[in-house]
């Protein structure tokens, strides 16, 4: 058999092959919803990891079990093409029931695709029935009591999704190469240390002859390192900026006291927080901004490199792929007080502001709502949470339930002060690509401080501005709709069946639009000259 | 009488329990599209302006006056937004106005022409905006949407382009005014936007502190304006030297928000004021 009849061959066998599988897929799909009676609920996702993806299988089947007549469907995109896929099925009418958005950002599609949730969060959650949280809200059963902006949507002023974990970040190393390599060494407890462990790795893996790295980077993971270091920097200083340590900055008020002249280039802690960027970036291998998530974690994997800096989110599924076992700490940073980059340090910083993640919201176009909020339920009861965790090795987002223990080291530690502010604080917008598209000048053989400072100086107040602008405008909007919704409320107390409620909404409406809109005015006015 | 459920075994009352909830949760959610009202205050606009238009054209004359406040509500944020649907909205609102201007309607539809003044064009008129709420405070001082009128003229006259000197007078006129607020939304919303002013425009944290106390004495809502007055009452109260009014606040804050990253050092302002 010649070779050309050979790949013709495989190629229609492997076209075959793809055929029946999609078949049988929608099959499967269709004697499902043939069954009379059947309810089929499916929840869409983009967690690809295969704990992740084994997790809500696991707990679908659980549910299918206690619940005869339901059938839940995982739904598992990539996360490339997520956004564009439940785009088109919510705008086509036929998108999942349950859907996991990344952002509650924008209050025209939330609210016309999804349905609020406030009424049964405030509710117990009747899965928690018999636990110690029988009694309290579903609200209160997840650790930050949903007080974040994922779940509750900051313009609609209402719940429209709800989580199922947390994310923190850690350095994850392997434990072989740190015996090999180290010894018995501990963990760096301090920045000093960590750059004294790598170059002693450095050295050491030289003289054996290893080639691998002790920091292995890429341009995803580089940014976590950069903006904890940053933040350690800047934590006395929002204490000068706003006379108190518990402020908490955003991108609209910092980037206002950057226009306002309040802080600048020249600021000792923004010097100090690019030294230190520029000094951790010398422990990542060559080439680290060239290379992508998926490269960094496969690298990893490899064993080419003592650790890398991730969130608990890759965890479970690097533990399962690794041929080595692995072992957490967290980035350690200048220690207070110290020479140096630590005389800015305030101490150990707190995680307590580490908010719930992974959130699922429900659809208005869902056949059966009342039955897909019932698994959300029970997802997200003291029970499934726990069955979650365990399965997929993520960190629980429910009071009371306790993380595996290897994923114990992720856990928030509520212990510390205040961060400060990085320079993704500044946000996404121009401001954002400013800072990063200009950090070649701060990186590498060839970067400086100056260079990097020098570029800034030139180029942030105007992508400032612009974004502030631009902030102006999107509120606007914001405060443009909430007019309609308070009419509405007003209206809606008028029903003594609905007064208490309807009315409370609208105060809680008025109190966000009025804040808003002294806000836009004082941005407004600082826009034209900077109000002292 | 109590009622009394048949012998069965525990996991069926469970299961019992969560098919009640089930029932109860789906006639909620079935129902929360009930009226153009619900449309409207679920972000539904052009879907309610749609049922609005329609019932004001089948309605009788004299039932029209409301059907036609909600159009206009709905033609404030129909997509896309036109000038000519702001205008028509208008129109809307004054002939519903005119009809009966000292009626509840009446009022709201003037108090929303002042807000398309200030807000719902694409260039506003903050002129015509501050003649309209000042009209509403003159003669409905009492009516809780003259005080909101008076919330939102504080708005348009302390961040106006002015000198200090004027743009004080003018905070301590407001501050005069709000304690004859008598409704408790336009009083929290008057006391915190006096607030944000002294500490913009640097008139002193006893001035700001003064604002945030009467807000929370009132009461206010939203959870997140919660966090941010009870962390700046004890904040505030720290650095004027009232030690007993920082330790409540502080304390009221780590019981009502116990997962913070401000905890250790709220703890330790609470150390130090012992």
């Amino acid at each position: 058999m010649n070779r050309e009849r050979l790949s013709l061959i495989a190629g229609l066998t492997l076209l075959a092959v793809v055929f029946a599988s999609a078949s049988l897929n929608i099959w499967k799909r269709s004697s499902n919803e043939a069954k009379p009676g059947q309810k089929i609920i499916r929840l869409a996702h983009w967690q690809l990891e295969p704990p992740v993806r084994a997790a809500f299988e696991k707990i679908a089947a659980i549910y299918m079990e206690e619940h005869p007549g339901v059938t839940i469907e995982t739904i598992a995109v990539p996360e490339r093409t997520y956004a564009q896929w439940f785009m088109t099925r919510l705008v086509g009418g036929f998108a999942p029931d349950l859907i996991e958005i990344r952002s509650n950002g924008d209050s025209a599609l939330i609210s016309r695709y999804f349905t609020p949730l406030t009424e049964a969060i405030e509710k117990p959650n009747p899965y928690n029935a018999g636990t110690p949280l029988a009694d309290a809200s579903w609200r209160n059963t997840f650790i930050d009591g949903l007080a974040n902006d994922q779940a509750y949507h900051p313009q609609l002023l209402d719940y429209y999704a709800v989580p199922v974990s947390q994310f923190t970040n850690r350095i994850i190393y392997n434990q072989a190469l740190w015996r090999e390599v180290l010894g018995d060494t501990p963990h760096p407890a301090t920045y000093a240390e960590l750059i004294a462990l790598c170059t002693r790795f450095s050295e050491e893996a030289r003289k054996k002859g290893r080639a691998v790295v002790p920091f292995l980077s890429s341009k995803y993971h580089a940014s976590g390192v950069y903006n904890r270091l940053f933040s350690s920097q800047t934590q006395k200083l929002t204490e000068q900026l706003r006379g108190t340590p518990l402020f908490i900055y955003n991108t609209v008020e910092l980037q206002l006291d950057y226009i306002r002249g309040d802080w600048s280039l020249d600021t000792p802690e923004i010097v100090s927080g690019l030294n230190i960027t520029r000094d951790v970036s010398t422990l990542f291998q060559s080439g680290y901004e060239q290379l992508s998530r998926e490269d960094g974690g496969f690298r990893f994997l490899q064993g080419t490199a003592l650790m890398i800096y991730t969130g608990s989110w890759d965890y479970a599924s690097f533990r399962d792929q690794a041929q080595f076992k692995l072992g957490v700490f967290d980035l350690p940073i200048p220690e207070a007080g110290s020479a140096g980059f630590g005389q800015y340090v305030a101490g150990e910083p707190s995680e307590g502001g580490v908010a719930t993640n992974a959130v699922f919201s429900l659809a208005r176009q869902s056949q059966y709502p009342a039955e897909a909020l019932d698994f959300l339920q029970f997802l997200t009861s003291e029970r499934g949470n726990r069955l979650f965790a365990e399965a997929s090795g993520w960190l629980p987002a429910i009071v009371g339930v306790k993380p595996d223990k290897d994923i114990q080291p992720f856990y928030p530690e509520i212990e510390g002060v205040r961060n400060g502010f990085d320079t993704s604080t500044l946000g996404q917008q121009n401001a954002g690509r400013v800072v990063e598209s200009g950090r070649h000048a701060l990186l590498g053989p060839n970067g400086s401080v100056e260079a990097y400072r020098t570029y800034l100086k030139q180029e942030l107040g105007p992508a400032v501005r612009e974004d502030l602008e631009r902030i102006v405008v999107q509120q606007n909007k914001v405060v443009q709709r909430q007019d309609s919704v308070i009419a509405a409320y007003a209206q809606l107390a008028r029903n003594p069946e609905h007064a208490a409620g309807a009315l409370r909404k609208m105060r809680e409406n008025e109190e966000s639009q009025t804040t808003l809109e002294t806000l836009t005015a004082w941005i407004s006015l600082n826009l034209d000259e900077p109000v002292r | 009488m109590p009622i009394t459920l048949p012998l069965l075994p525990p996991r069926m009352y469970g299961l019992l329990r969560r098919l009640s909830w089930v029932a109860l949760v789906s006639a909620a959610l079935n129902n929360a599209q009930a009226t153009p009202w619900d449309d409207l205050r679920g972000g539904l606009f052009n879907e309610a302006h749609h049922t609005f238009s329609k019932e004001a054209e089948a309605a009788g004359k004299a039932d029209q006056r409301g059907l036609r406040f909600g159009e206009a509500v709905a033609l404030l944020n129909i997509q896309p937004r036109t000038q000519s649907n702001i205008d028509k909205a208008y129109a809307l609102l004054e002939d519903v106005r005119t009809a009966a201007p000292g009626d509840d309607l009446g009022i709201e539809s003037r108090y929303l022409q002042g807000r398309i003044e200030q807000v719902q064009r694409s260039t506003p008129d903050p002129v015509k905006a501050e003649a309209i709420f000042s009209e509403l405070v003159q003669q409905h001082p009492a009516h809780p949407i003259g005080q909101r009128a008076r919330v939102k003229l504080a708005v348009l006259r302390l961040y106006a382009k002015t000198d200090a000197a004027e743009r004080r007078r003018r905070y301590d006129d407001f501050t005069s005014g709000a304690g004859e607020l008598s409704d408790p939304g336009a009083k929290v919303q008057m006391h915190l936007l006096l607030a944000d002013v002294a500490q913009r425009f640097n008139y002193g944290n006893e001035e700001e502190l003064a604002h945030m106390l009467a807000a929370d004495q009132v009461g206010v809502i939203k959870r997140s304006l919660q966090v941010q007055v009870l962390v700046r009452v004890g904040d505030l109260a720290r650095l004027t030297g009232k030690n007993a009014m920082a330790r409540t606040y502080y304390t009221r804050f780590l019981e009502q928000f116990p997962r913070t990253d401000r905890r250790s050092t709220i703890e330790g302002y609470l150390a130090a004021l012992n």
